[in-house]
């Protein structure tokens, strides 16, 4: 072979060699995938149909079954009652559009007042007293209910607001009262965060007993209750669904929500009697019974 | 003379077979070439973007945020993100904001976290897309809720309104709906992203806690305790570099052409001026700790 021919023999291995040796760079250049372009940012995580919430269900009205005299019915307001107005309207309304005298106790000096009032009525409403009641006050009402006078009494969880000066905690002060009865009231609220129905404070409730406060109450929707402590000689009325949480007890049950002593009938929570919420799910059911209660033709 | 024809067949069989050897030859050495000149051309760009989620978020910062994102996804010297938090949230359309841009850089290129001092409520959300989560063992993480704030009634001015809900924006029971499904957009976001790393149930996350580092990594919030540093080396790993620079998200924002665009637009829509703090009485925050917010209702008022 001669010299020229190795030369060729050469270059051929060096430029074949060399070709398929940069193919790879070459390749990589020409299908190297491009930086990908701008995507939708909006992941499933965030779609509508996943997060947002149910509208409840609103529907029914006020039945008031049994009929009686025309009866008058207290609603105390002289005890710093919560938001009394508000939350009494509803009863206020369905008392007076059936016949019966509705009157809101809150005199200018109270010395004497309650003792006297009481007796010239039929029925007792309190709701949320932040105010203590008096030695005398209690005994009038203990005697109100020992000769044959009814009362329903809302109680609820401390609550915390923030105002300029910082936080304000506001308690209910009912325990006075409730001794009496064998039924006391928490501290903390309760929640739910499995399934709850509004933010994780609205829970659901059912009947827990087969009394007439019970009846056609099978998902009561309350917005801040605190759960009742029910002695031997009382009945729960309405209980919890078991994964509801207390905020100081920090543990899944069922807790109670509403009892009766004889004729005391004590319900953890007074929101759900308002004209916004009174129509949710079955609480039109519950607030009959209470006024049917109230009436005593239960 | 010309050559004889066996000499001619010889001379073909030769020319293959140094052919054959040379395919054979580059074929091994082909990777390597490769790998090398990748490497060549890489060693001048290799870039991490670490970009800033500082102090309570509010619409301008998200916009900052998410520009400097934007940037580190259409910069292809940036190999990989690393998101610095050290923020307690603030409003939720805030985190919201970056949390979407975060999704859609962890989409193209590695994003990992780095939790200073703190990384809670909305500034927790916006980190959720990233791969790993590093945090200080003593950094609050967590908090994984919405606080709902609505002005209250006001008469002190008089004032004609055209509908019922024009000063408040809705009912409470509309509040509280809005208060739920953002709190549901949340979590869920929780649970999708770190659902399998969590040893901390669904409602357990609802419950809103903040965990110090140590815990959360414990419990799965958080993946690893360790540093910036830590972070930014496991951003260059996964993104495949030995050798890197770290750069700050607002010099990838400057040196990139795309983001110039996106910065005039924001300053021609004015979004200082259109603050939704300032404009909207009502408000979601997505903030640990208490809000500045003058007196209103705080939807979750605890005991």
């Amino acid at each position: 072979m001669r010299p020229g021919e190795w030369a060729r023999l050469v270059a051929v291995f060096a430029i074949v060699f060399a070709a398929v040796s940069v193919s790879g760079v070459v390749i990589s250049g020409v299908f190297m995938p491009q930086p990908p372009s701008e995507q939708p940012t909006s992941p499933g995580v965030l779609a509508p149909e996943r997060n947002l919430a149910p509208t409840p269900v609103e529907a029914g009205s006020i039945e008031v079954n049994g009929t009686t005299s025309q009866q008058t019915i207290l609603i105390d307001a002289a005890h710093q009652n919560t938001q009394v107005r508000d939350r009494a309207q509803v009863l206020t309304d369905v008392l007076t559009s059936n016949g019966h005298q509705v009157s809101y106790y809150n005199p200018e000096n109270k010395i004497g007042q309650f003792e006297n009032r009481v007796s010239e009525v039929d029925a007792i409403v309190i709701i949320a007293p932040t105010q203590r009641y008096t030695q005398a006050e209690r005994t009038a009402l203990n005697d109100f209910v020992n000769e044959g006078g009814r009362v329903v009494l809302f109680t609820e969880p401390k609550r915390t607001s923030v105002n300029l000066f910082g936080e304000v905690t506001t308690r209910v002060r009912t325990e006075s009262i409730l001794t009496s009865y064998a039924i006391s009231a928490g501290t903390g609220y309760l929640y739910n965060l499995n399934g709850n129905v509004g933010t994780f404070q609205t829970i659901a409730a059912t009947s827990a007993s087969n009394q007439r406060l019970a009846e056609n109450v099978e998902n009561v929707t309350l917005y801040t209750s605190t759960s009742l402590t029910v002695g031997d000689e009382a009945t729960p009325v309405l209980e919890t669904q078991p994964t509801t949480n207390s905020s100081t007890l920090r543990s899944n049950a069922s807790y109670t929500v509403a009892a009766r002593h004889g004729n005391v009938v004590v319900v953890g929570d007074s929101e759900f009697l308002t004209e916004q919420n009174y129509r949710k799910g079955d609480n039109e059911e519950l607030v009959g019974n209470l006024i049917e209660f109230l009436l005593n033709t239960d | 003379m010309s050559p004889s024809p066996s000499g001619s067949q010889a001379r073909r069989g030769l020319y293959l077979g140094v052919i054959i050897i040379a395919l054979i030859a580059g074929s091994v050495t082909s990777p390597y070439v490769t790998r090398a000149v990748d490497s060549a051309v890489r060693d001048g760009q290799n870039t991490i973007a670490v970009i800033e989620i500082d102090g309570r978020m509010t619409i301008d910062t998200a916009e900052t945020v998410s520009n400097q994102l934007y940037a580190a996804r259409q910069n292809d010297s940036v190999e990989a993100v690393v998101l610095r938090v050290n923020s307690p949230g603030g409003t939720i359309s805030a985190a919201e904001s970056v949390y979407m841009a975060v999704n859609a850089t962890a989409r193209q290129k590695p994003v990992v976290a780095s939790v200073g001092s703190i990384a809670a409520s909305g500034g927790y959300f916006s980190l959720l897309p990233a791969e790993r989560i590093y945090t200080t063992p003593g950094a609050p993480v967590g908090n994984v809720g919405v606080i709902g704030v609505r002005p209250a009634e006001d008469g002190a001015e008089e004032r004609i309104v055209s509908g019922p809900d024009k000063i408040r924006g809705g009912t409470k029971d509309d509040f509280r709906r809005q208060v739920q499904s953002l709190q549901r957009e949340f979590v869920g976001a929780v649970m999708f992203h770190r659902g399998d790393e969590l040893m901390i149930s669904q409602a357990q996350v609802a419950h809103a806690k903040v965990y110090i580092g140590a815990r959360a990594v414990q419990n799965g919030i958080a993946d690893r305790v360790g540093s910036l540093h830590d972070a930014i080396a496991y951003a260059a790993a996964r993104a495949g570099l030995e050798r890197y620079t770290a750069v700050s998200g607002s010099a990838v924002a400057r040196t990139s052409s795309t983001v110039s665009f996106a910065v005039a637009a924001q300053n021609e829509t004015g979004p200082a001026a259109l603050d939704a703090a300032t404009v909207d009485r009502r408000r979601i925050l997505a903030l640990y700790g208490q809000s500045d917010t003058p007196a209103g209702v705080v939807t979750n008022a605890t005991g």
